[in-house]
């Protein structure tokens, strides 16, 4: 029963992590979003319902850390990729790069 | 001034042409639309982008059968910025991918091609020749090997020869297949993604499972690599550009099986 209890509360802390984390990509993410609804329908009912029906024990926390992990890996990989965005440098930049001046040009 | 004029002229039309220019963002609100399919009694849901209605790349019109898979789709749609990242919404992808079927894929082809896996998967074959690896692979490796085996009844086994082509038999193949056909079509296509992003059956079926979370799957498919990032040194926009997008298409595509076939909406009798 303590064990069961413990599972209930980290499926509830998971999810409240998936909304903090949707707020952080989505501006338009509302307790009015349908998104919203469904998480905060899925943290009560899990209360009641998983541990008896689900097929593994762990299923409905499992499900809820994949969406975690989803989300989360999805704004880590943007945060990255604009982080580390190459883009070839200018033939001034890659110039000054190695302590040198091109000639100045008249246009 | 010409030449500036030149400049921003090929820099405009070159622009316009790349592959590489993103679309951007058209739509301000997206909407779950839910139907009531009368032949079957089961509920449809579209996604809605203002009042456009999303289509597949094949044209037609998404549909899906998951209530939750729908909401987790339109919200790749509604958190996206001012350009849209389209080859980072890995369940949209996927969803496209298994209603289109551009690959003309069937239930054979593709789990033939996750059977294929099997035999050279990345989890049973240890390398001796690294006695800190050959550690970190009984302690990663072995437990997903057991779970595999414990589940399907199957006596796979791990290899320390990579010329070994013995490392399931006929028989384990046989309950493996069996496994494996147990998913419908869009399920599949989501366990051929997930096997393929990390390069391992044994991993993507633990994951699928809920035997271990994503972070463990991901560091039991790049064991290799931390090994030697922790003797060497890790570089993030190489190491952790790639962990992070094995994390997205991982847990996407188990999201994907889990809601095919986990169906939440009642039918009608």
């Amino acid at each position: 029963m303590a064990e069961a209890a413990r599972k209930g509360l980290s499926t509830l802390n998971t999810i409240k992590t998936i909304i903090s984390e949707l707020k952080k990509v989505d501006k338009t993410f509302t307790p009015a979003s349908a998104q919203y609804k469904f998480l905060m329908e899925q943290s009560r009912a899990d209360q009641v319902t998983t541990r008896r029906y689900s097929k593994a024990e762990n299923e409905s926390e499992s499900v809820a850390k994949l969406y975690l992990a989803y989300v989360q890996g999805t704004r880590r990989l943007n945060e990255l990729q604009e982080k580390y965005k190459g883009g070839e440098k200018t033939v001034e930049e890659s110039a000054r790069l190695v302590g040198l001046k091109l000639p100045e040009r008249k246009y | 001034m010409s030449v500036k004029l030149g400049f921003f002229v090929r820099r405009f039309v070159s622009n316009q042409a790349s592959a590489l220019t993103k679309p951007g963002k058209f739509y301000k609100e997206v909407t779950v639309v839910n139907e009531l399919d009368e032949e079957t009694g089961n509920q449809t849901h579209k996604i809605l982008l203002d009042n456009r209605i999303l289509k597949t790349q094949g044209g037609k019109v998404l549909k899906l059968h998951s209530y939750p898979l729908a909401l987790a789709i339109a919200q790749e749609w509604s958190s996206q910025s001012e350009y849209l990242q389209l080859g980072q919404m890995r369940l949209t992808g996927l969803a496209f991918t298994a209603q289109d079927n551009p690959l003309e894929q069937s239930v054979d082809t593709i789990s033939q091609k996750v059977l294929d896996y099997v035999d050279g998967d990345t989890v049973l074959f240890f390398n001796t020749e690294n006695s800190k690896l050959h550690r970190y692979q009984m302690e990663n490796w072995a437990p997903l090997i057991n779970n595999l085996n414990s589940d399907l009844g199957t006596r796979v086994r791990a290899s320390e020869n990579i010329l070994d082509c013995d490392v399931a038999n006929a028989n384990d193949k046989e309950k493996i297949d069996r496994w494996i056909r147990q998913h419908n079509f869009p399920a599949l296509v989501g366990l051929q993604y997930a096997t393929e992003s990390v390069k391992s059956f044994i991993i993507a079926y633990n994951a699928i499972r809920h035997h271990i979370d994503t972070e463990v799957a991901i560091d039991a498919a790049t064991l290799e690599q931390r090994t030697q990032a922790e003797t060497w040194g890790n570089v993030e926009w190489s190491h952790g550009l790639e962990r992070e997008e094995l994390m997205t298409r991982l847990s996407a595509a188990c999201l994907f099986i889990y809601f095919n076939s986990n169906n939440f909406t009642s039918k009608r009798i």
